[in-house]
């Protein structure tokens, strides 16, 4: 029976992407939205301007988004006049609050389609300038997982990355059972109280060097179950005692809810090779 | 736990545990080879759900709050939450057809993602490596389909209060029933090798047996329930949506062991594609064209909200409740205060069937446990709200 299924495997054929060498994307795949400024109706400047929206002509996408990543308010200010938004740096976008819902592409869509999905990959948010970003990892990369209160999406697509498709064990990546043999730790999940000691206790025996990879907007920042009450949902980039961790450890912080496995394997293979940027 | 043997010794696995798995801890009481007892401890993922909703600010983040409970069954759940508060808006009866057999046509493709998911988790769980790995391809490929037309792999963001989130036409359905027809058809031809695979069947077969007398005392449900010989399925006792007018075949078994739960879902998988198919007839009979006319933005809800309201359709509380690809998932919404309900209950059904798996266990073998696991198949996080 061995060999019955070795000859259907084989059979079978290749079936994994050639992703990283080649971005061989399957047919609409998307990964990011993208904010076109330019079909922005405040950057037109159109009229309908009213004193409730702050000067600016339209805040649908701003008003429908559930964990407030956007604020056309800090990209656009009206020292210029009414009318004439004049533009500050930086993007409407706040990635890693974005759990990637879509409703704001969905109500930009009908307006100006000034909102849409893209494929760029690198959203992460890198290690911090002065922790060791080289290549500090020779030869294969152990990943450690943690559940620190998710909803059971990211580890469907964590365990996505073993399949056929992406195949994960071909790049020399691979799950470890044990902390001690980690050299990443994929952290999921909203952080919450009951969690917080293990996570610690997880993660001091994890040898270093290590990489932290916070991953999907729950670990971020508490993603859609965040809340004003005292007791954890807060997720981990903004945990009082995660900033010692930030300064000697490399965390890494990847949004979206839950990220598409290819932006996990994107950051897992930046890891290996030290190459973020 | 008390020791019951002579021998016996206690230990704990969890809460982080080995590979990719949610938080849960179980302590054992084993002999090494038997298991005698085991205690399931869970909170430790508490997210305070109850409390998030009560302090959202619209139903449209409710319903992605709702979603995000147990991701795996983010559509059902949703779903659930819409047609109680249906229910309670006096909308129940005023869903237009068409929009009811996307519902259904959508909750069955994410039964059967599941089912194709836990077939691959199972096959996994008995060291059969390959079909596993087939099996996991093929739930990858319905995943970037249903990324494709509803940009979610986990069917997230579709549902809303009497309508539809995203564009789709009658061709865009067509595509996606055909490329699920196609995939079910070379999961069936891996199914088939798989039967054969004596070490596999052996494996499963009287594994964490269970009687139908102990799945009554624990009101199990879902694939649990009928594997034991209960055939409970809210699409046909109690029917929602269009549920009434499709004749279910029965999908009963009743040896209550591993191989039957591994079975019901094999079973499930048929039932799902004919219901798929049946909503393709019904919407080409009804003249689907697009989804355009179900599309519901912010003000038309308001205002269908409005309306309700000033007739006085609304009601003190709503109710619903879907059958998911593990059980039914049900959800009681009251005081709605003009812009959210401040009170959700949402039950899943894991919440009596890990109670079954407790007793399910105790006296197999401690090298079965994975296969147990993998064949009830509970989500910590719809328990763990």
């Amino acid at each position: 029976m061995a060999f019955f299924w070795t000859y259907n495997g084989l059979k079978f054929g290749i079936k994994s992407v050639k992703f990283p060498k080649e971005n061989d994307f399957y047919d609409g795949f998307i990964s990011s939205i993208n904010f076109d400024e330019n079909k922005c109706l405040n950057s037109k400047g159109l009229a309908n301007l009213s004193e409730k929206n702050g000067d600016l002509t339209c805040i649908e996408c701003e008003s429908v988004c559930p964990t407030g990543a956007i604020s056309l308010h800090d990209i656009y200010s009206n020292s210029s006049g009414k009318g004439k938004a004049s533009r500050k740096s930086g993007g409407a976008l706040d990635t890693n609050r974005c759990i990637f819902c879509g409703l704001c592409v969905d109500t930009c869509s009908d307006i100006a389609s000034a909102i849409n999905y893209g494929k760029d990959l690198n959203l992460y948010t890198p290690p911090f300038p002065g922790n060791d970003r080289g290549k500090i990892f020779k030869r294969s990369l152990f990943v450690k997982h943690i559940d620190t209160g998710s909803c059971g999406a990211c580890e469907s697509e964590i365990n996505a990355l073993s399949n056929p498709y992406y195949n994960i064990h071909r790049l020399g990546i691979f799950i470890t059972p044990s902390p001690r043999f980690a050299d990443v730790l994929l952290v999921t999940g909203t952080y919450t109280k009951e969690m917080s000691d293990i996570f610690f206790n997880v993660l001091e025996n994890i040898p270093r060097p290590r990489y932290i990879v916070l991953m999907g907007s729950c670990s971020l920042f508490g993603g859609i179950f965040k809340n004003g009450l005292k007791d954890g949902n807060d997720g981990l980039l903004f945990n009082d005692k995660m900033k010692k961790l930030f300064k000697e450890d490399n965390v890494v912080a990847l949004p979206h809810c839950p990220p598409n496995p290819f932006e996990i394997l994107n950051v897992l293979l930046l890891i290996k090779k030290g190459d973020f940027k | 736990m008390q020791k019951r043997f002579l021998g016996d010794y206690e230990f704990i696995w969890g809460p982080v545990r080995k590979g990719v798995s949610e938080s849960i801890l179980y302590e054992f009481l084993s002999s090494g080879e038997e298991l005698h007892d085991l205690n399931i401890t869970f909170g430790y993922k508490k997210r305070n759900t109850k409390s998030v909703l009560a302090e959202k600010s619209n139903l449209y983040e409710q319903i992605q709050t709702v979603e995000r409970i147990s991701g795996l069954h983010a559509f059902s759940a949703s779903l659930s939450y819409c047609l109680s508060a249906e229910d309670l808006l006096g909308l129940k009866g005023k869903i237009h057809e068409n929009l009811q057999l996307l519902r259904m046509f959508f909750a069955e493709a994410e039964r059967l993602r599941n089912h194709i998911e836990n077939l691959s988790e199972i096959t996994e769980a008995t060291y059969i490596q390959v079909p596993s790995a087939l099996y996991g391809y093929y739930a990858e490929m319905l995943k970037q389909l249903f990324l494709k037309f509803l940009n979610s792999r986990y069917l997230m963001g579709i549902n809303t209060i009497s309508g539809f989130m995203k564009k789709l036409s009658l061709d865009d359905v067509k595509f996606i029933l055909g490329s699920i027809k196609s995939i079910v058809c070379d999961v069936k031809e891996i199914i088939r090798k798989n039967i054969e695979t004596k070490s596999h069947i052996d494996r499963l077969k009287t594994t964490g047996k269970i009687d139908m007398k102990a799945a009554k005392q624990f009101c199990s449900k879902g694939v649990v329930a009928k594997s034991a010989g209960i055939d409970i399925d809210l699409r046909k006792t109690k029917p929602y949506l269009l549920y009434g007018d499709i004749k279910l075949k029965n999908v009963e078994l009743h040896d209550g062991d591993g191989f039957s739960r591994y079975m019901v879902r094999i079973e499930e998988i048929t039932q799902s594609l004919c219901i798929l198919e049946y909503c393709m007839e019904m919407l080409k009979k009804n003249k689907f064209d697009n989804t355009s006319n179900y599309l519901m933005n912010r003000r038309d809800l308001d205002k269908i909200i409005m309306d309700s309201m000033k007739k006085g359709n609304t009601r003190k509380h709503g109710f619903g409740y879907v059958e998911s690809s593990e059980g039914p998932i049900f959800c009681y919404v009251k005081d709605f205060d003009g812009h959210i309900f401040k009170k959700i209950n949402l039950r899943y059904p894991f919440e009596s069937n890990y109670k079954l798996f407790t007793h399910g266990v105790k006296n197999t073998m401690m090298m079965d446990f994975n296969i147990n696991e993998a064949t009830y198949n509970f989500s910590v996080a719809a328990v763990d709200k």
